[in-house]
């Protein structure tokens, strides 16, 4: 699904540069659920957002089934994003002033799906993530745990090939968290989409089929 | 769930944020209102005052000049009356009252006075295509309109047709007497004179204007020519002609219908009128531009901070492939949105205080202008467009990618 070559991503500022991201070389296959781990400042949220189509990469080429991601033009990026991709993110997640239901839908309206359509996808992912009857909340009527998995049921509304995971479970309580977890597994298992799953934690880790550990922008360890 | 949805939301949880920024558009709005409509009812007032002076464009024969018409010289030439009609159906814009005088000197008894044949309004009325023409009727409008007349239908003078020296009817026996002829020849009014053998009636004694119409006696054109024995001939047509229309070429167009005529500007009248007009309509443009500049800069200033604050939600809608152009719509109708609330609701409150205090600031009784409510609402939508330009531009440059990295 992905092939990564000699990836690199230098920030350059005024106090000097950094290398985020170190020549890295990968492929991603189709249904299949890596994690990537690492400490802070490895770069794994970068390589996650090269793969989101948000990072431009300093060198090197990200394809997604066979199409080079950065030739794209914006429009088409974003386009990208909008149907070939969900994100679910540790604490950058719903718009506030929307309901459950309407965050779910945005991805839709964004897709030129019509209102009613969207509405009954919405609802049938609400239902898939437990939250049926909580669709007419505003987020800070819901719990934290509440929101990561209106978050996942946003993420799959255009019913992406590839769920982009960032710490999903960094604000989450051990029993929130295995909850959360376990329905990427299951979209991953279930429905064979493909799971990219970036986490400081070695247990969050083990939910996937691949581990790939970075360190200072390289990889340090790949586990099958 | 619409993007309008979206816009609806985000207003109504930030409610407070939308009345400030809605308060500043409404009261700059208002003012631009207030200010043209007090403004627009005063031209007009003046243009009235301006037009009691009297006529502003003098229509004389080829061979005469300004100080024939003024000195009443026996010898002067004449040219005949029709060119009236002429110029009457001729439907040039910017021409007001026609008319036409025969002006002599002669005496009564030892008194000199200038005998003036005038055509009343009555008379020009009753001639069906000039009424056509839209020259002469039932109302009396100023000359100088300095915007469209069908806008503003009073200007608060009842008497302006007094105010404007229109004589509306004259019998073919009277005569109007000026003060200081009335004065030497000890006249009053019902009295009868003899001018060249004919008796008149005084009809009335016109009140001093320390000019030469204190030493004038104005009789019927048509009795003054049999009088003088000129036929249908007259010395001069004097017109009433809109300052702005005479700026555009109105005295070329009329030389063009009158080519055997000496046709001149009485430029002490023109030039007041226009210096008038060009004062007041700089002193408007003045306020607007500031209004201007300071509803955008207020507006700038509610839609930056606006972007600050959702640098999130931005964050999220470019994340889940929200193009820019719909960031950009996003934001901008919520611009023309603010827009025309604030057009609305300073159109409202604009003309209100107009009427307020129109009657009680300037003595003038101010009327809506429905144009000033498109108006107001197209400045408003243009301010608010103007004023988001830049932080909307910065919200769909946001990076994303950045803003995750911030929380």
């Amino acid at each position: 699904m992905f092939a990564i070559e000699k990836l690199s991503k230098i920030y350059t500022s005024q106090h000097g540069t950094v290398r985020a991201l170190d020549n890295i070389s990968l492929t991603v296959e189709r249904g299949s659920f890596l994690a990537v781990t690492g400490g802070s400042g490895s770069g794994k949220t970068t390589l996650l957002l090269t793969l989101g189509g948000l990072i431009r990469p300093t060198g090197g080429t990200v394809s997604f089934l066979g199409k080079t991601l950065y030739s794209m033009s914006e429009p088409e990026l974003a386009e990208y994003r909008n149907r070939r991709v969900g994100f679910v993110l540790q604490t950058f997640n719903l718009i506030p002033y929307l309901t459950a239901i309407e965050n779910v839908m945005l991805p839709m309206i964004f897709n030129s799906v019509r209102d009613g359509a969207a509405q009954s996808v919405a609802e049938e992912l609400l239902d898939k993530v437990g939250l049926r009857d909580r669709q007419e909340h505003l987020p800070r009527e819901l719990s934290v745990g509440q929101q990561q998995r209106v978050a996942i049921a946003r993420a799959l509304a255009n019913s992406p090939d590839v769920i982009l995971a960032d710490e999903p479970t960094g604000n989450l309580d051990p029993s929130l968290s295995l909850e959360v977890l376990r329905i990427l597994k299951e979209l991953n298992e279930k429905e064979r989409r493909t799971v990219i799953l970036v986490t400081h934690s070695p247990e969050a880790a083990k939910f996937g089929c691949r581990q790939l550990r970075l360190k200072d922008g390289r990889i340090q360890d790949r586990l099958e | 769930m619409k993007l309008q949805t979206i816009m609806w939301r985000e207003l109504w949880l930030r409610k407070s944020q939308l009345i400030s920024a809605l308060l500043g558009i409404t009261l700059g709005i208002a003012v631009i209102v207030g200010i043209q409509s007090v403004s627009a009812v005063s031209e007009k007032a003046v243009a009235v005052s301006l037009d009691n002076l009297g006529a502003n464009i003098l229509v004389l024969p080829q061979a005469a000049s300004v100080d024939d018409y003024y000195s009443a010289d026996i010898d002067a030439p004449t040219f005949p009356e029709d060119y009236v009609e002429r110029l009457a159906t001729s439907m040039l814009p910017g021409v007001d009252n026609l008319s036409p005088k025969l002006t002599r000197r002669t005496r009564v008894g030892d008194v000199p006075i200038i005998l003036t044949g005038i055509l009343p309004a009555n008379e020009l009325a009753s001639k069906p295509i000039w009424q056509t023409a839209g020259l002469v009727g039932p109302g009396v409008d100023p000359a100088c309109d300095p915007a469209n007349m069908a806008l503003y239908p009073s200007y608060g003078y009842e008497d302006e047709r007094l105010q404007r020296k229109a004589i509306d009817s004259l019998a073919p026996t009277d005569v109007l007497v000026g003060s200081s002829v009335a004065q030497r020849l000890n006249l009053r009014e019902g009295q009868s004179v003899t001018i060249e053998g004919t008796s008149f009636s005084v009809a009335r004694v016109l009140p001093e204007t320390g000019t030469v119409d204190d030493s004038r006696v104005y009789a019927h054109l048509h009795t003054v020519q049999q009088l003088l024995g000129t036929g249908g001939q007259v010395s001069a047509i004097e017109i009433m002609g809109c300052c702005a229309a005479i700026s555009d070429g109105l005295l070329g167009k009329l030389r063009n219908i009158l080519p055997d005529t000496r046709i001149t500007t009485i430029n002490q009248i023109v030039s007041t009128q226009i210096q008038t007009n060009r004062l007041m309509s700089k002193i408007s443009l003045v306020f607007l531009v500031i209004i201007i500049i300071v509803g955008a800069i207020t507006i700038g200033n509610y839609m930056w901070a606006n972007v600050e604050e959702r640098r999130r939600e931005i964050g999220i809608l470019i994340t889940i492939g929200t193009k820019r152009s719909a960031i950009y719509r996003l934001f901008l109708s919520k611009a023309i949105f603010l827009g025309v609330l604030g057009g609305l609701g300073g159109f409202i409150v604009g003309t209100g205080a107009a009427m307020v205090l129109g009657p009680q600031l300037a003595g003038l009784r101010v009327s809506p202008i429905p144009l000033f409510l498109l108006l107001a609402i197209v400045v408003a939508v243009l301010i608010a467009l103007a004023g988001s330009i830049l932080p909307v531009y910065r919200a769909a440059r946001f990076d994303p990618a950045v803003i995750m990295q911030e929380v």
